[in-house]
């Protein structure tokens, strides 16, 4: 087989497997997954199609009045912009799982490096049109039909095709090397940890702030400068209204070659050196509490414990809890605290933050609704730190520790009390801190102060159950020797679903202003279905009051169902 | 070696009729054990013969689909009894990778409520005599393989069970590791511990099995002394255990196969001692 071809084959095993492991097995969570990326394509085309010829008709009628030379200025801006962002992703991806070959040595030993590399490239490209190519021909289309421009048809795919493949490649080559810096250098892989940390504190420090969108404004110009900026040529040529010019576009195709292939080359010379170069130890030079037996010492004296550093932590919680119980909580902090990326996406609703963050910071006011949004937050993340996946957690330790003196009580016990010994303290403070500087009067601060600990608790017993109907075993690779656990999406959508009801449910109950909202809105809503229904803030407050009561009792046989389910637990 | 079969008193491992199927496919089929306690039971077959589906039913982990197995005389529906009387050590050690050695096993030694000051004692004394003492402050994420297995292997018997499960417990380690880990089975063996053992490496079980058993495709094809297995190769019939091995299962899977054939695949097979005359083959 030539190069090319052993490159191609790699890249359809790992396609076909990338394809295999959503559908070889029907389960429910395959089928909507296949049938969400189904409905997002179709969506994405049908859409950009209609909003396509809508956009070539007002270009094809004048309607939209633009400076021919700045729209296509734009245009290249736009795309260019986009193109730098799908370079980060594809380039966080390399970082991740995808820098590593699956069965390295087997292909490694057997083709050689550039053409495993290309192969995998390949690949990410592949997947990168799975997602793009039909969408693109929708809007393309739809352009055309819209502005009697035939060329958007073929230009929108052809861009797709063109600046995917330097994309993708880019990204990979990108992700390769900070893999490479991240995994190979003793300093920075001991506290790669940290520095994820650091960067995805960095991350929504730049969201808040609006310095991301800064960056990406500041980017415009020079990239629409650039040759890449001529991707936006190559899809545009040839629309009513926009100075594109014929000489760019196909400057795009050749930049696309001689990027793709500098790329490559450089790609292959950066594999090289990261698939064959040793991994720096994290654990390295870690060392625990307990010193080495000193030297002479006799094995199994009868001081040998002498030697073993306390272990205050563990002491002190055995003070209050079983000795089990005391460990499977060490553990979790312990495993958090050397793993903290695991925990990262308790910060995820921070982004619905961003807007609120920067009114705070323009108008100096906390709104009065911060608090009210906050008491939600704190009750999501101590629900999902440590108890939305409790027997993923465990993995392949799961079966020992199933084989222990840890009962399903001590198991789900532990596991709760270790987010909430974290989560109530810092929550309660947060809501109190957000109450007292919004205009919120004393006593209903005091009211959501009261609450925040009381909805932690509930959280966690809710998501403990949820978490362990639907557990999810497979780590997510961050790098080769860090991995993340992340809980299964069923779990989460299930959990955040039931959270956001209750909170739902205990506005309408409590607040006559939200329930005469809540009241219009639905009527509102339904009589779109049911003609001339309504609902009244009466009939509504009595179907909550009731909602609430099953939504309350759900997390005390969430938290019996978890302990069941550990005490019955067997592997498949 | 000292065969535990002369402790007397009720098994250590009893199973009637042990049977698991998944779906369609019959993954354990029938069995029935008994070995003594203090015996170490070398447990042989191919690749998905099933053996590791049998330990994980005579350690709760999988519910039998029919017959009945007890451990210590707990039957093994009865999991909260049975844990205290077994350990169990699958091919691949269970461990955190973010924990160091230590703390791996004094989280095991805690889970299984061995009292602090107890646990320490037997934490130094096995990491001292599988020669990890130095490294007992490194994570596990940087141990070999070897060395893994060993961690394992400690946190196995932390908690001194009567009975323990080794799956595959010398694969991956080197010669002198290997050596400590035979020596430690057979030491357990001489103070009372019944091991079950499953490997694939045949000369462990001729060295340390008090008893074997062969299974293959699900079923109990041979069972008996190792020793008269060293008979039948100075025979000259067999050349090794492995001979031997080779010969029972492929010669079960030629009668499994003729019997799928001619439709007779439910009929059950009679277990062949492998201690019996060779005119019985």
């Amino acid at each position: 087989m030539s190069a090319a071809g052993h490159a191609l084959r790699i890249a359809r095993v790992d396609v076909t497997r990338m394809v295999r492991k959503r559908t070889g097995e029907w389960t429910l969570g395959s089928v909507v997954g296949v049938l969400m990326f189904g409905v997002l394509i179709l969506v994405a085309t049908a859409g950009g199609a209609w909003g396509g010829r809508a956009v070539g008709r007002a270009l094809a009628s004048g309607s939209l009045e633009f400076d021919p030379v700045g729209a296509a200025s734009a245009a290249r801006g736009l795309i260019g912009v986009f193109w730098v962002i799908g370079v980060a992703m594809f380039a966080l991806r390399s970082v991740g799982q995808r820098g590593t070959l699956t069965n390295a040595e087997g292909i490694l030993t057997v083709v050689p490096t550039r053409e495993a590399y290309v192969g995998i490239v390949l690949a990410e490209y592949i997947y990168f049109l799975l997602w793009t190519l039909v969408p693109a021909a929708g809007i393309g289309v739809g352009l055309a039909v819209g502005s009697g421009a035939l060329w958007p048809a073929i230009g929108l795919p052809l861009l797709m095709l063109c600046g995917g493949l330097t994309l993708t490649a880019t990204g990979y080559l990108v992700g390769l090397g900070i893999r490479h810096v991240i995994t190979r250098f003793p300093f920075v892989a001991r506290h790669k940890s940290g520095l994820v940390v650091l960067a995805f504190v960095v991350y929504f420090v730049a969201i808040f702030t609006g310095g991301l969108n800064q960056v990406v404004v500041n980017l415009f110009d020079p990239v629409a400068a650039s040759p890449l900026g001529w991707y936006g040529d190559l899809a545009a040529l040839g629309l009513p209204g926009v100075a594109t010019e014929t000489s760019y576009a196909v400057g795009a195709v050749s930049t696309t070659a001689i990027l793709a292939a500098f790329v490559t080359l450089t790609g292959i010379r950066v594999a090289e050196r990261h698939w064959f170069a040793d991994p720096a130890l994290a654990g390295e030079g870690d060392s625990d509490s307990d010193p080495t037996p000193a030297e002479g010492a006799i094995a199994g004296d009868a001081d040998a414990n002498v030697r073993e550093a306390p272990d205050p932590l563990g002491m002190a919680l055995e003070g209050v809890l079983s000795r089990p119980t005391a460990a499977l909580v060490t553990l979790a902090w312990r495993r958090a605290i050397r793993a903290p990326l695991k925990l990262l996406y308790a910060a995820y609703p921070l982004l619905f933050l961003v807007g609120v963050v920067a009114d705070i910071f323009q108008t100096g006011q906390v709104p009065a609704y911060l608090p009210y949004g906050l008491v939600v937050f704190v009750a999501w993340a101590a629900g999902v730190v440590f108890t939305l996946n409790p027997l993923g957690d465990q993995g392949s330790v799961l079966p020992a520790t199933v084989l222990s003196a840890v009962t399903g009580h001590r198991f789900v016990a532990a596991h709760v009390f270790a987010g909430l010994v974290v989560a109530v303290p810092v929550g309660t403070v947060l809501v109190a801190v957000a109450g007292l500087l919004s205009p919120l009067a004393p006593e209903r601060v005091a009211l959501l102060v009261a609450v925040a600990p009381v909805a932690m608790v509930v959280a966690s017993a809710l998501s403990v159950g949820i978490g362990t109907a639907f557990p999810r075993f497979e780590a997510t690779n961050v790098t080769r020797s860090m991995e993340a656990v992340v809980p299964s999406p069923w779990a989460f959508v299930l959990f955040s679903l039931h959270l956001v009801l209750t909170a739902a449910a205990v506005g309408v109950v409590v607040e006559s202003a939200v329930r005469s909202l809540a009241a219009g809105l639905l009527s509102l809503l339904l009589s779109t279905v049911l003609s001339g229904f309504t609902i009244s803030p009466e009939r509504l407050y009595v179907v909550c009051a009731g909602l609430l009561v099953v939504l309350l009792v759900l997390p005390l046989l969430s938290y019996r169902y978890a302990v069941r389910t550990f005490d019955e637990y067997v592997l498949a | 070696m000292a065969s535990g079969s002369d402790l007397g008193g009720e098994p250590a491992i009893e199973t009637d009729d042990l049977t698991k199927r998944f779906g369609d496919v019959l993954a354990v089929d029938g069995l029935d054990l008994s070995i003594p306690q203090g015996d170490v039971y070398g447990f042989l077959g191919p690749n998905g013969s099933g053996k590791t589906t049998t330990m994980r039913m005579l350690t709760t982990l999988t519910r039998p689909t029919s017959g009945s197995a007890r451990v210590m005389g707990i039957d093994v529906s009865n999991r909260r009894e049975l844990v205290s009387v077994v350990g169990y050590l699958p091919e691949e050690p269970p461990l955190f990778d973010e924990l160091t050695a230590r703390e791996q096993l004094r989280h095991v030694a805690a889970l299984h409520d061995v009292p602090r000051d107890v646990a320490g004692e037997r934490i130094n004394r096995y990491l001292e005599r599988f020669d990890l003492a130095a490294q007992a402050g490194r994570r596990l994420e940087g141990f070999s393989t070897g060395m893994r297995k060993k961690v394992g292997l400690i946190a196995t018997i932390l908690h001194e069970p009567p009975v323990i499960f080794l799956d595959e417990p010398t694969s991956g380690l080197d010669p002198r590791a290997a050596r400590t880990v035979k020596d430690l089975i057979a030491e357990l063996s001489g103070g009372d511990t019944t091991v079950f053992l499953s490997t694939h490496i045949l000369s462990v079980v001729d060295e340390l099995a008090d008893s074997v058993g062969v299974l293959h495709r699900g079923r109990l094809v041979a069972e008996g002394d190792p020793d008269r297995l060293k008979h039948r190769a100075e025979s000259g019939e067999e050349q090794s255990l492995e001979d031997v091995f080779l010969s029972v299962t492929a010669d079960h899977a030629e009668e499994a196969d003729t019997a799928i054939g001619e439709g007779l695949d439910e009929d059950r097979q009679e277990t062949e001692p492998l201690d019996q005359s060779d005119s019985s083959r």
